[in-house]
């Protein structure tokens, strides 16, 4: 009897202490990472090529600078005839271009190349320009409000509330297709700053001298149409409204920039679905069991097609501005 | 000769979350009605004696599943040969097709592995495998071991991956792969002495399991969740005497298959800064491996006669074994379940 009174008190002892030790411990497991290698991300549009030319780090090692690649040739080959077609060339970043004034051919295949000491040269698989999306129609009508707060005062000073309707249609021949309507002129934080030099020349800038050859962060398709192969015809509507934190004087609008795109379906499912998991995942290895696909020959990045098309409508002056002292062009 | 029928009913609730409090309620069937479905099957089966030596078992079963929007039909033969060597020998093999009307989903949240049970239905079919196995039985000559090898090879079609990228519940059928196949093949090894004071038993399995899907993994095969090389498990048991009796268990397992991000690419000017995951199921959580003691002793106890008090120790020396891996600050963690966990179980007999 004693014994077992014994063991049951032991028993209760160990459950104890065992209580009191984490159960977590600081491992070191071989990981899969296979060495630097060349990561490329980018694509081919029609108004020339672009990629991120860089070089692989271990999946632990979440918080580094990206490492340009010294010494990277990087070329868009035509993949008919094996040939160099055009280098893309860099400022000492990690950004690769092509000349303003090269432009691909439409239906033409062609792939990328990127080859540089120490490293295993890389492909992608070939890619196609296609017509660029124009759009059928584009209206733009402004309705001027009474101000959100029904004050003279503030709408004297800062205007009337103004809404701003972009309607649009085009014919598309795959569901890949966005448009962003992008507003030129708004600088709601750089006026409290010096109004008159930022607005002058960021507008300027934005207005006229847009790389066209760089269309921006790639993004998963946030709008999507109703696309079916029956009814290929979208007609849509964006608008502006001018909220309680916006001013239609201050922070006028003098442009909007239309722009439709294409991207080609597996460059849309790459950024979908590592976007995806990048914003969801809660560590390297929260399972999120699918992979990311890639078309380059070391299975890392993307190389795709985007084509786009920019339309500039230029807005009349804010009739509120009688003066003209917000004009900045 | 055998010969009958079996009728299952089976009913599946999609997604459904419940709780008590009145700030959570949530429904998340998303308007999916509860799936039921009807198994009938018939089957028979023989043993037929060919010589002395050499016995066939032939038998086959057919099958009616009704699922919500579907019916699937199904004959699964399945035979198995026996040959008596001698008085301790058994030569045995064996080939068999089964269905499965169930399909796994096997996610994993962070930290936890989650298991969702989707009935097969007009857009899934039913699992299907065909199986062969073969082996050796018997007794060794002079001892008192009996042992049982056994090879096997499983094919199997008509699988589901479960891929989704976020945690999107209402689009769980969205990111589930179908038409992927499987293969699992190993060998099995049993050594034991069931008789005497000192009785013991050795159990090893090597196998191997992947599946395959045309869109996953570039389509190539890739290991399957519960893919396990190898799987030891030494049970040692010492009867004292009629009343006392010691257990002693160790088991040792290859660790779970889980996808391990290759490299990491960080944020450029057009695109954010991801992982590469080129591969599906590339790296393993270290071994599992534990040993149990356990004392069970029948008698009286407490002035309580005719009991049966266990007590039972799990995982004694307190190894951390692996049920997750993270990362944290820039390191790597695995986060265990349990160390040391003691128990005391006591049955008491009230009626002979």
């Amino acid at each position: 009897m004693k014994k077992t009174i014994y063991i049951l008190l032991s028993l209760i002892n160990i459950f104890l202490l065992s209580s009191c030790i984490e159960l977590e411990k600081e491992i070191t497991i071989s990981t899969t990472y296979k060495g630097n290698e060349i990561v490329v991300v980018g694509y081919l549009s029609n108004d020339g090529a672009l990629a991120s030319i860089q070089q692989t780090m271990p999946s632990d090692d979440s918080n580094s600078e990206p490492i340009i690649i010294k010494g990277a040739n990087v070329g868009l080959y035509s993949a008919q005839e094996n040939k160099l077609i055009q280098k893309l060339h860099t400022t000492d970043s990690i950004m690769y271009f092509t000349p303003e004034q090269f432009k691909p051919k439409e239906n033409t295949p062609y792939f990328i190349k990127v080859s540089a000491p120490g490293f295993e040269t890389v492909t992608s698989a070939p890619q196609k320009v296609s017509n660029a999306l124009k759009f059928d129609t584009v209206k733009v009508s402004i309705t001027d409000n009474k101000h959100w707060k029904n004050d003279d005062a503030y709408e004297e000073l800062f205007g009337k509330n103004r809404n701003i309707d972009v309607e649009y249609s085009f014919h598309t021949t795959t569901p890949y297709a966005s448009v962003n309507v992008l507003e030129l002129g708004y600088y709601n934080n750089e006026y409290y700053e010096d109004y008159n030099y930022y607005w002058k020349k960021k507008y300027v800038k934005k207005l006229y001298e847009i790389e066209l050859s760089y269309y921006g962060t790639l993004n998963p398709i946030s709008k999507r149409f109703n696309f079916d192969n029956n009814n290929d015809h979208i007609e849509t509507k964006d608008s502006i409204t001018y909220n309680d934190l916006k001013y239609p004087v201050f922070d006028r609008i003098d442009g909007i920039y239309l722009r439709g795109y294409y991207l080609s379906e597996d460059l849309s499912t790459f950024i979908t679905e590592t976007t995806m998991y990048m914003e969801n995942r809660t560590s390297p290895f929260s399972a999120l069991a699918g992979i990311i696909e890639s078309n380059m020959s070391n299975n890392i990045g993307y190389f795709g097609t985007m084509t786009a098309k920019d339309t500039l409508i230029t807005l009349p002056p804010h009739p509120d501005d009688v003066n003209n002292f917000y004009q900045h062009n | 000769m055998n010969v009958g029928t079996q009728i299952t009913s089976l009913q599946t609730t999609p997604e459904k979350y419940e709780s008590n409090s009145e700030y959570n309620q949530i429904d998340t069937t998303y308007n999916e009605e509860e799936n039921n479905a009807s198994d009938i099957s018939l089957f028979i089966e023989d043993d037929i004696k060919l010589s002395n030596q050499l016995y066939l078992r032939a038998g086959i079963r057919g099958t009616h599943l009704k699922t919500k929007d579907s019916t699937f039909y199904s004959i699964q033969p399945r035979t198995t040969l026996r040959w008596l060597l001698n008085k301790n020998t058994t030569l045995k093999t064996g080939i068999s097709l089964t269905q499965q009307p169930f399909h796994v989903l096997v996610n994993t949240y962070g930290y936890y592995q989650e298991e969702s049970w989707l009935l097969a239905n007009k857009q899934f079919s039913p699992q299907k495998a065909w199986q062969f196995s073969s082996g050796i039985s018997g007794k060794i000559k002079g001892t008192q071991i009996e042992y049982n090898i056994e090879v096997y090879y499983k094919n199997m079609q008509n699988m589901l991956f479960y891929a989704p990228p976020d945690f999107e519940m209402d689009a769980m059928t969205k990111y589930i792969k179908d038409n992927g196949k499987g293969k699992s093949y190993g060998t099995e090894f049993l050594f034991q002495k069931g008789s005497g004071q000192i009785q013991w038993s050795v159990a090893y399995t090597l196998s191997w399991s992947y599946r395959k899907f045309d869109d996953l993994n570039n389509g190539k095969w890739f290991a399957a969740s519960f893919d396990r090389r190898h799987d030891l498990n030494i049970g040692l048991h010492y009867f004292r005497n009629e009343k006392d009796t010691w257990n002693f268990n160790y088991l040792l397992q290859s660790g779970r298959a889980y996808t391990m991000p290759e490299a990491y690419v960080p944020k450029s000017d057009i695109f954010t800064s991801h992982y590469v995951l080129s591969s599906i199921n590339n790296a393993r959580t270290p071994m599992y491996r534990r040993f149990d003691v356990s004392y069970k002793h029948k008698g009286s106890f407490l002035g309580i006669p005719k009991t049966e008090l266990t007590l039972s120790i799990m995982n004694l020396f307190a190894r951390k074994n692996p049920f997750a891996i993270y990362a944290k600050g820039g390191k790597l963690y695995l986060s265990t379940l349990y160390l040391v966990l003691p128990s005391a179980k006591l049955k008491i007999y009230l009626f002979n």
